[in-house]
């Protein structure tokens, strides 16, 4: 008795998982710590207990159904034996992965109207010591005890009304929770913040629109810079040796009336490389200036270490929502590498900064014009995947898909859509009707298999339907992912040959993550309204 | 901001009130000027995704039959524009109660300027028509479409010209398949749904079936209609037309 009272103090006073822990996820696999895995944000795992040769004796172990239709977009963590997941709109629920049983649920109240764009998502949580940390449509981020899903904080980041909102899983580096809002469409002014991960005070605050007298403000005509966008819809990466967190930017406002906007509009549609202490901006990349699309780097930058013309060297491996593939210097932000990986109408090519040579005449028109890609991308937010197996770069590819874009003005209102325009695409953005008749001659959905030294295809897997789902590589040699048609499936990650696949009947719009259940490895991927979680069967 | 809101939350007040005494509640902005102004609100809010004629685009369904899916009256409609559809991208407005009624009137107003489309026809004898062509015998919603739906969907003009040039734009829900299995059987049918790995069919009778894309050595789909150019007079298409509004089957 004396003994088990003395456990179970040792168990409160130790912080469950201090930043060493984030910092070496990696050596952790049988945990999933952050959003992307490690602060890498590979989508790999160095699990083989699932692997080539028995991957085909998957089976389900459970199921968690939630209570809501909206899109299931949810990644969750995993650690020392619970898992932290979210049901729309902004709940979160710890749940046991041995049975799907759950321990707690926290629901947050939400104002009637808010307005997070395109579905009331939510896509995981951050974990730090003892805290679970979600982000709320509201703009609130919220800290919950990771025990009782208490709430111990709660800090408003923005004004909601406005058209701010927060969709995606936060980031904790070092002793500081790090998080950006969405609202693009609606004429806000995004910015990557760090709060206090113990009090929730403000730490620092990176603007991605520059203001007046502030460096980059000069790339914005007029006051278009007051309504700029550059949203943050997804989390971003880390790297601890240099101390740099990476976050990708979303598009310029208004999206489609690019005549209102002159100039570079920094910093939308870049990769920042903040300081992780102070917010301070080392450099930055933008691989489409002056947006006339949409086409927001709204992706997970993955990191990697290469051998780059004979040398090693620190490198992130992009594929943009324009439809190129891109290599940057993660130090320095030096553009190595710059490749289409899929068909492409607008640019000319990339010159030897990276930056695109835009053909004329391809932006929106009165009349509308027809370009590759089409609003949703080449790819968009769904993760990618880095296997240091294989060496492969691997994405959700949109092949042959267009759309043509239209122009109009717009004055701006507080709270309201300021866009400027609007796109028609033969293919819907998302789909949750189960009746797909059309013809793959407007585009499709494919799993690209890229060599990042050359940004050439390895080998890629091509589906009838489009896919929003990201991937997941691991050191059993398969990739994992899922499809709008309601698939999920496991490749070979060195052919793309399908070794394995379950009907789960709704579309999959998240990323797949492993982990280890009383030492036996499980997948889970949500699909539908609900998370299925897979082992092999014995 | 607070000023935003304020006229919405008033508006569901008489919105909740009318469901309580199950009347409906029809829209009390409704005059020519309002209609100008919805126009206004709805190309800066709502065509991104329904187009700037309401016709739809491949984010957003057509808004301009007059026929809705999720809601019938104003106030469902209401309902749907101030909290959006949950589970959808359609999202939730920061309209006034003013300013949503405005949209829905100039919504309304695209149905009305269709239904405008008159019928000079006479529809006993488009029934006469109807029956000596045959049309009932494919118009049966599985081999083609219920065309009292289609009536409700689509403008006249595209009906009359779906009679005279079937093969002007068919929609892909009626396009079929022709494939061979490995075992030398041939299948046909209309194709009802298909993905990565399968394929959903009615066969020639009627039977539902589904058929893997491993089974097959050959597979092709055929996009043409199956119904013939029927050569018709004006009169005659107009007596069809006629038939169809009065309520076909
Ligand atoms: C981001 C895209 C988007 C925007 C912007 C948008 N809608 Fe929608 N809307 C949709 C989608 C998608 C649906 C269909 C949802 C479903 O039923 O699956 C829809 C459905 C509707 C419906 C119901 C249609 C039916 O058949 O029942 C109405 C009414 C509607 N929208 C009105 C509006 C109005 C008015 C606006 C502007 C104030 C607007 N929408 C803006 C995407 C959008
Ligand atoms: C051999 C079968 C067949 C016959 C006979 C036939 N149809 Fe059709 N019809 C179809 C099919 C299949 C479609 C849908 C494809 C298309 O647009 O052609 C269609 C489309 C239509 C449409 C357009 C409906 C929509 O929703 O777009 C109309 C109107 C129509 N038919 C009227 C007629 C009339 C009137 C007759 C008789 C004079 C007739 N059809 C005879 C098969 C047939």
């Amino acid at each position: 008795m004396r003994l088990f009272s003395v456990l179970l103090l040792a168990a409160t006073l130790a912080a469950q998982v201090p930043y060493s822990r984030l910092r070496d996820a990696a050596k952790e696999p049988g945990s999933w710590l952050t959003y992307n895995g490690t602060y890498f944000s590979q989508h790999y795992s160095a699990l083989d207990q699932v692997n080539r040769a028995n991957v085909s004796k998957l089976g389900l172990q459970w199921v968690f159904q939630a209570r809501s239709l909206e899109k299931f977009e949810t990644t969750p963590l995993v650690a020392d034996g619970v898992m932290y997941l979210t049901e729309p709109p902004n709940n979160v629920i710890a749940v046991d992965p041995a049975t799907g049983r759950p321990f707690w649920m926290y629901e947050h109240t939400l104002p009637e109207v808010t307005y997070p764009c395109c579905g009331k998502v939510n896509r995981g949580v951050a974990i730090l010591g003892n805290s679970i940390y979600h982000a709320t449509h509201d703009a609130k981020v919220v800290a919950l005890d990771a025990r009782t899903g208490r709430k111990q904080w709660e800090t408003t980041v923005a004004n909601y009304q406005e058209g701010y909102a927060l969709t995606h899983a936060p980031l904790a580096v070092k002793d500081k929770i790090i998080i950006g809002p969405a609202g693009g469409e609606l004429g806000i002014r995004g910015f990557v913040l760090a709060l206090d991960a113990r009090t929730g005070k403000e730490v620092w605050r990176f603007k991605v629109i520059p203001e007046p007298g502030e460096k980059g403000n000069d790339s914005w005509g007029g006051d278009s810079w007051k309504h700029g966008g550059g949203s943050i819809w997804l989390t971003g990466s880390y790297d601890p040796e240099l101390n740099l967190t990476y976050w990708g930017t979303g598009n310029p406002g208004p999206d489609w009336n690019p005549a209102v906007r002159p100039g570079d509009n920094l910093y939308t549609d870049c990769v920042v490389a903040l300081d992780a202490d102070t917010g301070e901006l080392k450099w930055h990349f933008q691989f489409t200036p002056h947006d006339e699309w949409d086409w927001d780097a709204v992706q997970v930058p993955v990191l990697a270490d290469l051998e780059w013309a004979g040398k090693p060297r620190k490198v992130m491996l992009w594929g943009n929502r324009n439809g190129f593939f891109y290599v940057l210097d993660r130090a320095t932000g030096e553009f190595l590498l710059g490749k289409p990986f899929v068909k492409q109408t607008w640019a000319r090519g990339l010159d030897a900064q990276g930056r695109p040579e835009k053909i004329p005449g391809m932006g929106p028109s009165r009349q509308g014009t027809k370009v590759w890609p089409g609003v949703q991308g080449g790819t968009n937010w769904y993760a990618p995947s880095f296997s240091p197996l294989t060496k492969l770069f691997y994405l959700t590819a949109w092949e042959d898909y267009h759309g043509t874009y239209f122009t109009w003005d717009q004055e701006y209102e507080p709270g309201k859509w300021y866009v400027g325009g609007g796109v028609k695409a033969p293919v819907p953005p998302t789909r949750r009707e189960p009746i797909v008749t059309r013809g793959t001659e407007d585009g499709y959905a494919t799993i690209r298999a890229l060599d990042p030294r050359t940004g050439e295809r390895v080998w890629e897997y091509p589906m009838a339907d489009m896919s929003e789902s990201g991937l997941l590589t691991t050191a059993g040699g398969v990739l994992f992912s899922g499809s709008r048609e309601g698939w999920f499936f496991a490749l070979d990650a060195a052919s793309g040959k399908l070794l394995w696949r379950i009907y789960l009947g709704g579309q999959v719009i998240a990323s797949p993550i492993t982990y280890l259940v009383n030492g036996k490895q499980q997948i889970s991927i949500a699909a539908g309204s609900s998370l299925f979680t897979f082992a092999v069967l014995e | 901001m607070l000023r935003q809101i304020a006229p919405v939350v008033l508006f569901f007040a008489p919105v909740v009130a009318a469901q309580e005494s199950s009347a409906i509640l029809s829209n009390p902005f409704n005059t020519p000027a309002d209609r100008i102004e919805g126009a206004r609100l709805f190309r800066s809010q709502c065509a991104n995704c329904h187009a700037e004629d309401g016709r739809g685009t491949s984010a957003g369904p057509d808004l301009s039959s007059g026929a809705f899916k999720r809601a019938s009256s104003d106030e469902g409609l209401f309902q749907i524009v101030a909290k959006g559809l949950p589970g959808t991208v359609m999202p939730g407005f920061s309209l006034s109660g003013r300013e949503i009624w405005q949209v829905l009137a100039f919504i309304r107003s695209l149905s009305i300027s269709r239904a405008r489309e008159t019928v000079t026809g006479d529809a006993s004898r488009g029934a006469a028509l109807f029956r000596t062509h045959g049309c009932g015998g494919c118009h049966d919603g599985l081999l083609g479409p219920a065309l009292g739906e289609s009536v409700r969907r689509k403008p006249l003009f595209e009906l009359r010209r779906s009679i005279t040039d079937p093969q002007v734009e068919v929609e892909s829900r009626w396009w079929r398949l022709r494939a061979a299995t490995h075992d030398g059987a041939a299948l046909s049918g209309r194709r009802l749904n298909e993905d990565t790995h399968s394929v959903q069919y009615a066969d020639p009778s009627g039977r539902l079936r589904t058929v893997s894309k491993a089974d097959l050595t050959q597979y092709e789909i055929v996009r043409k209609s199956p119904m013939p150019p029927f050569d018709l007079t004006d009169g005659e298409l107009d007596d069809l037309l006629a038939y169809l509004v009065s309520g076909a089957p």
